[in-house]
């Protein structure tokens, strides 16, 4: 069995881990290889970041240390050997990080951790002493009511009780009370989002090509044309700044902005009347009503066209309008999209829609209408230096790798890493890596991951060592039924990690797919039986298990579960050849299997050889064959579908010979085992084939041989000679033909 | 036209080719008034169907040979409407439970019971009770099992049961006491050969008597294949030729193939392949161990004897899995990936 399915340590705590001096690594690039006795890969990794160092992924010239454990990668100890990167054993690290220890400090842990409480003390009374006067000072009067309380932002029962967070809380009552009110309340009452919202184009965090082209469409607005595409749409994931940017943007080109969001009911009467106007060019006016007046004259007079002209020398701004959020417009929002499909129809004012989701069905039908703009999430080293402008200006020290676990955290959204900073630097004054690590993940975002990402970090080497057991656990609980597929599906394509020879990868990818194999077992007593309670088993089987075994590097792109299809196929098969099989039963005994097995090949050359050998003339003897089993034309196509070779066998036969075979088939009659049910009630056509006088089918089959063989391509010429037939000829001609005749086929069934 | 396996089928005792003390037997039986239930099993194309058709005619003479097919439809407690169609004659009624999935015990408990409690009414039938031959009894699921059990003891008087399978191993042990068995066993191959002789006289046709074994033995001792590969040889080429090949039927040649490509190389690419082969034969409706069977015993017969044996185990164990698991696929990829492995690791330490 699996029995570690991460890293872990063979021999815990054999090293002592040193006290070294923070940021002792600073500017040093590791790579990281192999397992190590003392501590787990994760361990080696958060402790090198923690002091500051930096960990890349493969070994280059620019790197310092190539840290070796049992079993390193044979391509990075090469490449270190051929760049001549120094390689240090875990021994060797941990002495690195002892080395820098400042003299002083040589004593104990123990000495040290009493040492530093100390000196904390002092600190800690100090700061209580102005919250207990504090204290004093405003129990009188409840909280006040304006910003101030709203500021904090931080529901009172999250701040900790230790003195650090009762000072916090007691200075920001205190506050007002030593201070001017208003001064004070715009120090504190604006949430760090807010207060450091961008103001410049250069401020933005990444989306800066986004933003020209945002600012160059809304110039060509200003200027008074009208763009071949009068919205645009914004898309990507939260808190990347989309909102932010339109807003940005719409102020730099001096425009207003009308935003309506999903706050607002959006239903199709209530934008007609909020945005139907304000579209055909009535504008939101800055200045006082006079001039309003004033405009609102000229506007009647004036064509639209003129109107932009008019309104710059008037000295007022021209109007955006934002629609945020609008795959969010569901429920009460009835008619709201189509609506606003029709206003951007024709809007006379630039209409700028943002979304999370641009392939929800909701906005899809909005994208035709709109010029396309997706926003990517920025980038860790596009958002490094904001985040250090707004730590610098909060007086908040953020380390260099703490940062990048931020940014790794919350997935990329900035605002939600300012969020985490302001709540943060509430309590801290600094944040280390090792305390961003566990803030972030006491904060965590959850993200949706689709199954083609999950299968990506489940097999991907790198991404599926850094998440621990319950993480991966956790990956396949973001589709429980579609993830084992997707891993079934892929996992061969793997080539597994440490695996250089073919039958190391063999080995690796058998116990991987023995796994799976099990996990199918497991499956059917969950589903069968209901027992959800072996879920996590089923996870550990299916996925995380196979995952171990088989991850690596990989080649080709992640498939889609191909079971899927096929299994779909197969049943369709199977239930046609339980059709089959009941209409034969008459004749033969024998199960469904034996009929797949034995008659399907014995069959086959039987109904097609005649065809291939003779073209039209054994069309008969496949005619007779059929009718003494049974069979149908639909049938017989069944039975060419379910041999292996049916397709190269049917190309043999004539496409002559094929349709000549289905009229005939079709114009004969033949016997019926039975009636199918649902069809009790004889067609019109059925009731005639009845009444008319019994030919033997042989007969019947070689008239209409000789006939096609006269007029072989004349269709209507058909449908003359047999004026019994109450036929339907204008659904007869041409191409139809095929299709009507196997309905048509269907009706004639006799009892 | 008929094909030769069905327009030679003997349809009495008397005239049945092989398994003549059987036939004694189950013309004593047929003829004492009272039948048990009988449990016929046997692997395919042995003659269980065919022997049960002559017993019954046996009982209930020509009569029992005029056959209807009709269709009911069961509501399942699910309120889900199935449709099952059945065979029957005045005397008798065959189902296949197992079309009905995971609900053949509606099926058992609704039509057996109906026909187990209504009387026989015709006056001149000759047994007062009807006989309910249930095919495919080893697909029945453990629920339908029961069903059955307390049934077949309750209406006795009314209605026999003759359950048809391949093995008794999938049956409960309370349905098996209540039944008498009887095995038909496969003929063996000079069986096969004289009853190919028989229908090749009848045809007025001539066999080789080399090729007449050789299509017994790549029948695996099955009459029906053996009859239909004979057919099929016939419409191929005629008069035989001595040597003339035998064609195997298409799936078995593409699955001997599947295990060629697993003897040709190991690697995780060519798996992949054999992935999409496997996948192909399973869509075809081939049955999952049967792939399982043909696949080994390829393989079984080609490797190095050092290795037989533990390839043979592998397969036994996979094919365990294969019983009670669901997807087919999974299982047969890893007996693949491990058989590749094996062979593989065992090629080069003998290299």
């Amino acid at each position: 069995m699996f029995t570690q399915p991460t890293h872990q340590a063979t021999a815990p705590g054999s090293m002592a881990v040193p006290e070294g001096a923070p940021g002792c690594l600073d500017g040093l690039k590791f790579v990281v290889t192999g397992e190590f006795s003392s501590m787990s890969r994760e361990q080696i990794t958060d402790m090198i970041r923690s002091f500051g160092g930096q960990i890349t992924g493969s070994v280059s010239g620019r790197t310092s240390y190539l840290v070796v454990g049992d079993d390193p990668g044979s391509t990075k100890v090469k490449k270190a050997k051929a760049v001549k990167t120094r390689c240090l054993y875990e021994s060797g690290l941990l002495a690195l990080i002892g080395r820098s220890k400042p003299e002083q400090q040589s004593a104990s842990a123990t000495d040290i951790s009493a040492e530093t409480e100390e000196a904390q003390e002092p600190v800690s009374e100090h700061i209580a002493k102005p919250a207990l006067k504090a204290d004093l000072v405003p129990k009188a009067e409840p909280a006040p009511e304006t910003g101030s309380t709203m500021e904090v932002d931080v529901p009172s029962d999250s701040v900790p009780t230790g003195d650090r967070g009762q000072a916090g809380a007691s200075t920001s009552t205190a506050i007002p009370s030593q201070q001017s009110q208003p001064e004070a309340a715009a120090a504190v009452a604006e949430l760090w989002t807010e207060k450091y919202k961008p103001t410049k184009l250069k401020e933005l965090c990444g989306q800066k090509e986004h933003a020209k082209r945002l600012l160059l469409w809304l110039g060509e607005w200003a200027s008074g044309a009208i763009p071949e595409a009068r919205a645009v749409l914004i898309s990507g994931p939260p808190g990347i700044g989309k909102t932010t940017t339109a807003h940005l943007v719409a102020k730099l080109a001096g425009f207003n902005v009308l935003e309506l969001n999903a706050s607002e009911t959006r239903n199709k009467t209530t934008l007609k009347s909020m945005l139907g106007s304000a579209i055909g060019n009535r504008c939101v006016l800055e200045f006082d009503r006079a001039k309003v007046r004033a405009v609102e004259r000229e506007l009647e007079n004036e064509q639209d066209r003129d109107v932009a002209e008019s309104l710059r020398v008037s000295g007022m701004k021209r109007m955006v309008v934002i629609m945020d959020e609008v795959d969010g417009m569901s429920g009460g929002d009835r008619g709201g999209n189509a609506e606003l499909i029709q206003l951007i129809k024709r809007t006379r004012v630039p209409i700028i829609c943002i979304c999370n989701d641009r392939q929800s069905p909701k906005v899809r039908s909005l994208a035709a209408y709109c010029e396309d703009m997706r926003f990517r999430r920025p980038t860790e080293a596009q958002m490094r230096a904001r985040i250090n402008t707004i730590a610098f200006r909060e007086n908040l020290r953020v380390e260099p790798n703490a940062i990048v676990q931020l940014v790794k955290s919350t997935h990329n959204d900035i605002r939600q890493i300012i969020n985490l900073l302001s709540s943060y630097a509430l309590k801290n004054a600094s944040m280390s890596y090792m305390e961003s690590k566990a803030f972030a993940s006491a904060n965590r975002k959850e993200v949706a991951v689709g199954p083609f990402d999950a299968i990506q970090k489940y097999l991907n080497c790198g991404d599926n060592m850094e998440m621990s057991f319950a993480d991966k656990i956790d990956l396949y609980y973001s589709d429980y039924s579609i993830m084992p597929l997707f891993m079934q599906e892929n996992y061969i394509d793997s080539s597994p990690n440490g695996a250089t020879s073919d039958l190391a990868k063999l080995e690796q990818l058998s116990k991987a797919a023995d796994m799976i194999a099990e996990s199918d077992v497991v499956e059917g007593r969950l589903r069968g039986s209901q027992q959800w309670g072996l879920m996590p088993l089923h996870a550990v089987l299916s996925c995380v298990g196979p995952a171990f075994h088989a991850r690596g590097r990989r080649n080709t792109m992640i498939r889609f579960p191909g079971w899927l299809g096929q299994n779909s196929k197969g049943t369709r098969l199977a239930r046609q050849l339980r059709e089959v099989q009941g209409h034969m039963r008459l004749r033969m005994a024998v199960d469904k299997t034996e009929v797949r097995l034995s008659y399907v090949p014995a069959l086959v050359p039987e109904l097609t050889q005649p065809l291939i050998n003779q073209g039209a003339a054994g069309i008969p003897d496949v005619v007779s064959t059929m009718d003494h089993y049974y069979l149908t034309k639909e049938h017989w196509d069944v039975i060419a579908e379910l041999h292996m070779d049916g397709e190269r066998i049917l190309k043999q036969i004539p496409t002559a010979v094929k349709t000549a075979f289905t009229r005939t088939y079709n114009k004969g009659a033949h016997p019926v085992a039975f009636q199918e049910h649902g069809n009790a009630v004889p067609s019109k056509r059925a009731a005639a084939a009845a009444l008319a006088p019994l030919n033997p089918d042989d007969e019947a089959g070689e008239d209409d041989v000789a006939q096609d063989s006269d007029t072989p391509e004349d269709d209507d010429d058909d449908t003359a000679v047999k004026p019994a037939k109450p036929a339907k000829p204008a659904a007869k001609r041409g191409k139809a033909k095929d299709a009507t005749a196997e309905t048509s086929q269907r009706k004639r069934r006799r009892a | 036209m008929a094909l030769w396996v069905e327009k030679h089928r003997p349809a009495t005792l008397d005239k049945l080719s092989f398994h003549q003390g059987l036939s004694e037997h189950l013309k004593k039986l047929a003829g004492s008034g009272d039948l048990p239930h009988l449990l016929v099993y046997g692997p395919a194309g042995a003659g269980k169907r065919t022997r049960i058709a002559a017993v019954l005619r046996e009982i209930y003479g020509p009569g029992a040979e005029k056959l209807r097919v009709s269709q009911r439809v069961f509501e399942t407690p699910s309120r889900r409407k199935l449709e099952i169609s059945f065979i029957s004659s005045n005397y008798h009624i065959e189902v296949n439970p197992s079309d009905a999935g995971i609900y053949d015990r509606v099926v058992i408990q609704d039509l057996i019971k109906e026909v187990a409690q209504t009387q026989q009414v015709a006056t001149t039938s000759a047994r007062k009770f009807k006989i309910v031959v249930v095919h495919e009894a080893d697909a029945l699921s453990r629920d339908a099992q029961h069903a059955l059990r307390r049934t077949m003891e309750k209406y006795m008087t009314n209605m026999r049961v003759i359950l048809c399978s391949t093995s008794t191993g999938k049956i409960i042990s309370p349905v098996q006491s209540r039944c008498l068995l009887v095995r038909v066993a496969a003929p063996t191959v000079d069986e096969v050969v004289d009853v190919m002789g028989q229908v090749a006289k009848k045809e007025g046709i001539t066999i080789p008597p080399p090729l007449a074994r050789q299509l017994a033995e790549g029948s695996k001792r099955n009459l029906h294949r053996a009859l239909l590969m004979l057919e099929a040889a016939y419409v191929q080429q005629y008069p035989f030729a001595e040597t003339q090949p035998v064609v195997l039927p298409e799936w078995e040649a593409y699955t001997k193939d599947i295990a060629a490509a697993a003897l040709g190389s190991q690697t995780p690419a060519r798996l992949m392949e054999i992935r999409k082969q496997l996948y192909e034969v399973l869509a075809h409706c081939i049955p999952p161990s049967m792939v399982l069977k043909v696949i080994a015993l390829h393989l079984i017969s080609e490797v190095d004897e050092a290795l037989r044996p533990e390839v043979a185990r592998q397969a036994a164990f996979y094919e365990h899995r294969l019983q009670i698991g669901q997807k087919a696929i999974v299982h047969l990829e890893a007996f693949i990936a491990k058989f590749m492995s094996i062979y593989k690791r065992h090629a080069m330490a003998t290299d």
